[in-house]
């Protein structure tokens, strides 16, 4: 079934990461060399053609994502360096050609991505970063090693020259337990004094995934490398408040992946761990008292009743046919898909079969030859 | 995949009377399974000495296996000829003649058979059961007797499968299936369907556990068997978990089809209940997703999507905003499908895609339109922003044309009425109806229509509607427009105001002081001249001129 | 409701034209060309020829196929596509640009006898845009360049002019010598072009500044473009700089007109279909009162996507939805007072009015249908699908 295509990029160094933008058509990597390469896929022989290539950073560039394509063309990039950057693909160096819309035209000497904004708030690496969701606006979640989420939001709709710290979630600091959780949680979680230790080494591995549903807005999971789980997290009257702990997890989280709710009733959580597990998390939420039906918009239902909100996590599967260390999880675009690549240099297909057991469904080798 | 779909109908869709069995089956077999083959037969036929070939036997035997009677008849008849005894001839006759005399129900029935709308509880079938009997009482009768002849060994083994042994039958049968044809033909012509299933134990090409799963465990099965044969025998043995999941191997639009086929005749339920699943939802979410994944089957795929109630509309969301929208036609017919399945924010969505796409092309009178249709009238505003600032930029009012092509959509934002009116302004200052435009940039000014870091563009609009011959503005209105002025220039966002249209100030001015606002070809270096200030002063001074002038004239 | 004859072709259809070869290349037969959409990298122009029905008596049997004549692969969709004369046709690309090919030798493939496919020779591509633009398009090869990353020079694809794409052709009428081809695209751009010459346009104007998505020629020196904007312009082919006239819906100005058609002898009737399946006839002798009536063909709101005047009978439109159907509406029966301009006539009457209306469809064609064409001396309708079908009627 599978089909590869194998292509060179031609990093001088590794690669960090790779990032599809929507529509799947176009490919951003980004490397240890500096390098910020986009990728657009020619369909006619199915190669991946190089469009642009540029040193995007003084230091090693750690992640890449797209922005929804409703936003133009536009990428955030994060480095070693402490800064994230965002460019956006523009034709602004093209001269007037009239109103009409005619045909624009840029130089290929010229690189059309432009550095719209470089944010340095991070006092460490940045490790992840992830656009939210396209319907609440250019938010982007930055990560970085020392332990700090930031989260960024543009104020215009249509220029994107102005990102402002909006919140930020910090991980060094004890969690702040929704109003249901507080008992319990609070009581089971570390003791203070360990918040107070500087524990870089660990604390630097963050990752972050929003949560893609519209009818919770505001919130994401955040693997939080030295309390060895997974914290999802809401924006709530102005700060991030812990909903649900997915744990369980016996040693770092490298990657975590918010799956797409398409029409189920939950949500998917996957997460990739130094344990050498791949876990799936199934997280069902209920309001105190939604009264569905009655009002026109669900999603102004949604919101009224999102006060009393409540997330109950449960491990549903985890893997470790990796054998090493899992680096990565993603899901496919309708949640029915995960995909996980690991030090054993596979890359791993899981799906649900009818019953809704999970199961491998393929196992693709890097090593392997594309003929 | 056409084998399974014939069986599927003959099991589920043609028996829903429960009559025999064996006359579907027996043409299910020889269509999807044909033996024995043709050129055999005409090898067998051209032969010197046909009764000599080596495959004369296994040919008939065959033949009369898969009902061809009248073929392992007509090959027979030279065999009576080379008989030397008489009663072996005589065996040979009857062989032909029990051949041509089998009992066939249908012909008990005048053809109503074939009637299968209207089940009939066949009236002759104790009458067809009489003859049948007495048919086969003389099968038995010759396949215990021996024959002379060397030739005629495999004669008994014929009498015996006409008799119906189900040992002999098996020996000759090529497969299970075969077999089967031979028990149903002579076993029990009369057998239903469930009937016919509960011979297939005896049919020794399924040796092997016979308690219901028909796993291969005996050595003389086939080895593998195919899922094609799976998918059959779970048929029969009404195991339709197994028969889908076996389909599903063969090929999922076979699966998808043959399950939505079962779930609208009702045999689902029963599934449902066992595996706390919808089987149909999730083949065909499973085939729909499948074509989506394909470039251009995306519309068929949405059709699947689309017929599974649970899921399937949210998939088609997901799958269809992410259809890159290379033209129109494509955009056009994307979202035609999301707004005839109602799927309202992914049709918002991928207008404000195809807007970003004009956006970023600079066709801005399509990125407006499709703003507007995706609800957006903040975005729609900056466009006018832009819009402004070109007309600054170059002097030009380039969007003229926008705003008649959107014709009444303009009213859909203020900023598109400003547009609007500001053009109606230049369109009744060229054709020299200054009152008239003077009346409009006062009502522009004063309904607070025009965004404010415009004034001052507006009021240096008026410097020659001031300057004229002719008396335009009355007191009041004089008066409004000084307001303005001493809002804007009084105003702690000063500078905002009169920075935001800053690089075009000048030009404009110049423009003005010729009084040919739309002129482009004015000289660089007179516009370079003004500054800001002055500008403003200018007004001023045009203002206090004119007020004097308009006291004079009340 | 009828029944189409189909026929699978594998490709979405989006354009169909019959054609009339001046020279036969055998009796009886009927040619025409069909072009795809939205396969990628696979679009084809393809050259058919089947029987005509008189020699079956009008009965189509099960074996009724067109066959291939002749095929090419075609850059972009086909938006378009438009017999000319001397054995060529003219093609509108979703890739922007209009493309001429000339039909293989009559020779070649005579008769129905052998079944060599030959190949459609382009000719021609002619750019829409004017030289001031074209004329220092880096070529469309890649260049090599040096990224100052160290690395050795990588490929790149030039970033090319965007090309908006050509959304429909018409060819100037009443000019036997040297037609002049208009061409509309979602860049809003009319474009009249001269086969055979200059590969760039004669003019190339904004003439809207939404998407056109059709063009026709009403006269031999006027034409009208239909869009986005939902305006109908009227414009002079010597000044195309301004229109001459804007007509709109008088029921609701803003709706996408997806098609247009003029009739074959009485110029001053039009036809156009919109997006939520409403079809308009309209009588423009007086520019500035145009005369209009309007039929609903389908209720759900499928969009028009082609239609066009019955060559022979002169008070007949049909018209390809996306609702898989095709609708031949009797305008006459549909209100007789049309076009008497009768002033009991009420607008509101024809709405609703169903008389007169045939519909065709199949039960293997069920996605929308593209584009059709009628052949007057056959009496055969031919359209095309995104069932990936060829759908014929013969009456």
């Amino acid at each position: 079934m599978s089909q590869l295509v194998q292509f060179d990029p031609k990093h001088t160094d590794l690669i960090a990461d790779v990032s599809f933008d929507l529509y799947g058509q176009r490919l951003c990597t980004v490397g240890s060399d500096h390098i910020i390469k986009i990728w657009q896929l020619n369909g006619d022989k199915n190669q991946w053609q190089l469009t642009s290539s540029w040193k995007g950073h003084d230091s090693s560039v750690t992640k890449v994502s797209w922005a929804h394509p409703e936003f133009g063309n536009l990428i955030a990039t994060g480095s070693f360096d402490r800064t994230v950057k965002v460019w956006q693909e523009s034709r602004e160096d093209v001269p007037q050609s009239g109103l009409g819309g005619a045909g624009l035209e840029a130089d290929a000497n010229i690189n059309p991505w432009l550095l719209v904004v470089s944010k340095k708030d991070a006092q460490g690496m940045i490790v992840d970063l992830g656009f939210a969701p396209h319907y609440v606006g250019l938010q982007l979640a930055v990560a970085s090693s020392d332990g700090v989420i930031r989260i960024y939001e543009t104020g215009s709709p249509v220029k994107f020259d102005t990102w402002t710290l909006v919140s930020e979630i910090d991980i060094n600091s004890p969690p702040v337990y929704a109003p249901y959780l507080a008992d319990t949680k609070a009581k089971a979680a570390a003791p203070p004094d360990l918040y107070t230790t500087t524990a870089m080494a660990s604390a630097n591995s963050i990752c972050l995934s929003w949560c893609p549903s519209r009818f919770l807005p505001n919130m994401m999971v955040v693997g939080c490398g030295r309390d060895k789980d997974a914290k999802i997290y809401r924006y709530v009257g102005g700060r991030w408040m812990v909903y649900e702990v997915l744990d369980n997890h016996e040693d770092i989280i490298h990657n975590v992946s918010w799956a797409p709710q398409v029409g189920r009733s939950y949500h998917l959580i996957a997460t990739a761990s130094k344990d050498h597990f791949v876990r799936i998390y199934r997280v069902d939420y209920s309001f105190g008292a939604i009264d569905l039906g009655d009002s026109k918009d669900l999603e102004e239902e949604y919101e009224s009743a999102s006060a009393s909100l409540k997330l109950k996590a449960t491990l549903i599967a985890s893997f470790e046919d990796h054998h090493s260390e899992v680096w990565s999880v993603s899901w496919n675009v309708t949640g029915t898909i995960l995909s996980s690549s690991g030090d054993d240099g596979r890359v791993r297909l899981w799906k649900a079969t009818s019953t809704g057991e999970w199961r491998e469904t393929e196992t693709i080798s890097t090593d392997q030859d594309p003929e | 995949m056409g084998i399974v779909w014939h069986m599927f109908e003959l099991v589920f869709i043609n028996t829903l009377d429960g009559g025999p069995f064996v006359d579907d089956y027996m043409e299910w077999l020889n269509l999807n399974y044909p033996a024995p083959s043709t050129e055999e037969g005409e090898e067998i036929g051209l032969s010197i000495d046909p009764t000599a070939h080596d495959s004369y036997w296994p040919y008939i035997i065959t033949c009369v296996l898969r009902g061809h009677w009248t073929v392992a008849e007509r090959l027979l008849k030279p065999l009576v000829a080379k008989m030397t005894s008489q009663e072996d001839k005589l065996a040979v006759s009857a062989a032909i003649d029990l051949l041509y005399t089998v009992p066939r129900l249908n012909q008990y029935q005048d053809g109503s058979y074939q009637h299968r709308a209207q089940p009939q509880p066949y009236p002759s079938v104790a009458h067809f059961m009489a003859d049948w009997q007495a048919w086969k009482q003389k099968c038995e009768e010759w396949s215990v007797q021996t024959f002379a002849s060397p030739l005629l060994t495999q004669l008994t083994e014929l009498f015996a499968i006409l008799a119906g042994d189900f040992a002999t039958i098996n020996s000759h049968a090529h497969n299970w299936q075969e077999a089967l044809g031979g028990i149903l033909l002579f076993g029990n012509p009369i057998a239903d369907v469930r009937d016919a299933a509960s011979f297939l134990v005896d049919c020794e090409g399924l040796h092997g556990d016979h308690n219901g799963s028909l796993e291969d465990t005996d050595d003389t099965a086939p080895a593998r068997r195919s899922h094609v044969e799976q998918v059959v025998l779970a048929f029969f043995q009404y195991d339709l978990g197994s028969a889908i999941r076996y389909c599903s191997y063969i090929d999922l639009w076979l699966a998808t089809h043959l399950v939505d086929c079962l779930d609208k005749l009702g045999h689902l339920h029963e599934i449902y209940e066992n595996l706390q699943t919808d089987m149909r939802e999730y083949l065909v979410l499973a085939y729909g997703e499948m074509l989506m994944a394909h470039p251009s089957f995306w519309q068929v795929g949405a059709q699947y999507l689309a017929s599974a109630p649970a899921k399937g509309l949210s998939l088609m969301e997901e799958y269809l905003t992410r259809l890159p929208l290379t033209s129109e036609r494509k955009a056009g017919k994307v979202l035609g499908l999301l707004k005839r399945y109602g799927l309202i924010h992914a049709y918002r969505q991928v207008c404000r895609c195809l807007a970003r796409q004009y956006l970023d092309r600079r066709a801005y009178g399509s990125a407006i339109s499709y703003y507007i249709e995706a609800g957006e009238p903040r975005r729609v505003g900056h466009i006018v922003d832009l819009l402004l600032q070109d007309y600054i930029h170059t002097g030009e009012l380039t969007y003229q044309s926008i705003i008649d092509n959107l014709g009444v959509e303009v009213n859909y934002s203020d900023k598109l009425q400003f547009l609007s009116q500001y053009r109606d302004f230049h369109e009744m200052y060229k054709q020299k109806d200054f009152v008239q435009a003077g009346k409009l940039l006062v009502r522009l000014l004063t309904s607070n229509m025009a965004p404010k870091a415009f004034w001052h563009i507006l009021l240096v609009d008026a410097i020659p509607l001031l300057e004229g011959d002719l008396l335009v503005f009355d007191v009041h209105e004089t008066h409004e427009l000084m307001r303005c002025l001493e809002e804007i220039t009084s105003s702690h966002m000063r500078q905002t105001y009169l920075t935001t249209f800053s690089p075009l100030w000048f030009k404009i001015a110049a423009n003005a002081s010729n009084s040919t606002p739309n002129d482009t070809a004015v000289s660089e270096d007179a516009a370079l001249t003004v500054t800001a200030n002055q500008q403003l002063d200018v007004i001023r001074m045009a203002l206090v001129r004119n007020l004097a002038r308009a006291t004079l004239f009340q | 409701m009828d029944n189409f004859f189909v026929q699978p072709v594998e490709k979405k259809v989006s354009a169909v034209a019959w054609w009339q070869p001046q020279v036969p290349y055998s009796d009886g037969q009927l040619y025409f060309y069909s072009g795809t959409w939205d396969q990628g990298h696979a679009n084809v122009l393809t050259l058919w020829t089947c029987p005509s029905p008189d020699i079956r008596s009008r009965q189509l049997d099960q074996n009724f196929e067109a066959r291939i004549v002749a095929q090419t692969c075609h850059t972009g969709d086909v938006a378009d596509v438009l017999p000319l004369s001397n054995n060529m046709c003219a093609t509108a690309s979703a890739d922007g640009r209009v493309y001429v090919y000339h039909a293989p030798d009559t020779s070649a493939s005579n008769g129905g006898g052998t079944s060599n496919e030959s190949t459609l020779e382009k000719v021609q591509c002619i750019s829409r845009l004017s030289s001031a633009k074209t004329s220092d398009i880096p070529s469309p090869a890649t260049s090599m360049m040096d990224l100052g990353n160290g690395s050795p020079a990588q490929p790149l694809i030039t970033a090319k002019i965007y090309e908006a794409p050509c959304t429909a052709l018409s060819l100037q009428p009443h000019c036997p010598h040297d037609p002049e081809l208009a061409s509309v695209g979602e860049d809003g751009r009319l474009c009249l072009h001269r086969i055979g010459q200059s590969p760039e346009p004669m003019a190339s104007v904004v003439a809207d500044s939404l998407p056109l998505y059709d063009v026709a020629w009403l006269s031999s020196h006027t034409l009208m473009t239909a869009g986005r904007s939902g305006q109908l312009k009227v414009f002079d082919r010597r000044d195309c700089q301004q229109p001459m006239t804007v007509l709109v819906d008088p029921e609701d100005a803003n709706l996408s007109v997806t098609c247009l058609a003029v009739h074959p002898s009485q110029a001053n009737r039009i036809a156009t279909g919109n997006e939520f399946g409403n079809m308009l006839i309209w009588d423009i002798r007086q520019l500035s009162e145009p005369y209009t009536n309007s039929v609903s063909i389908n209720e759900k709101g499928f969009a028009i996507n082609d239609l066009l005047f019955h060559p022979n009978q002169p008070f007949t439109v049909i018209a390809a939805s996306d609702d898989a159907t095709c609708t031949i509406i009797d305008t006459n029966a549909c209100n007789p007072s049309a076009f008497n301009q009768n002033p009991l006539y009420q607008p509101t009457a024809a709405r609703t009015s169903t008389t007169g209306i045939r519909t065709l469809r199949n039960l293997y064609n069920w996605l929308g249908i593209n584009s059709l064409d009628y052949h007057p001396q056959a009496n055969a309708l031919l359209a095309g699908s995104d069932s990936e079908n060829l759908l014929y009627e013969f009456e």
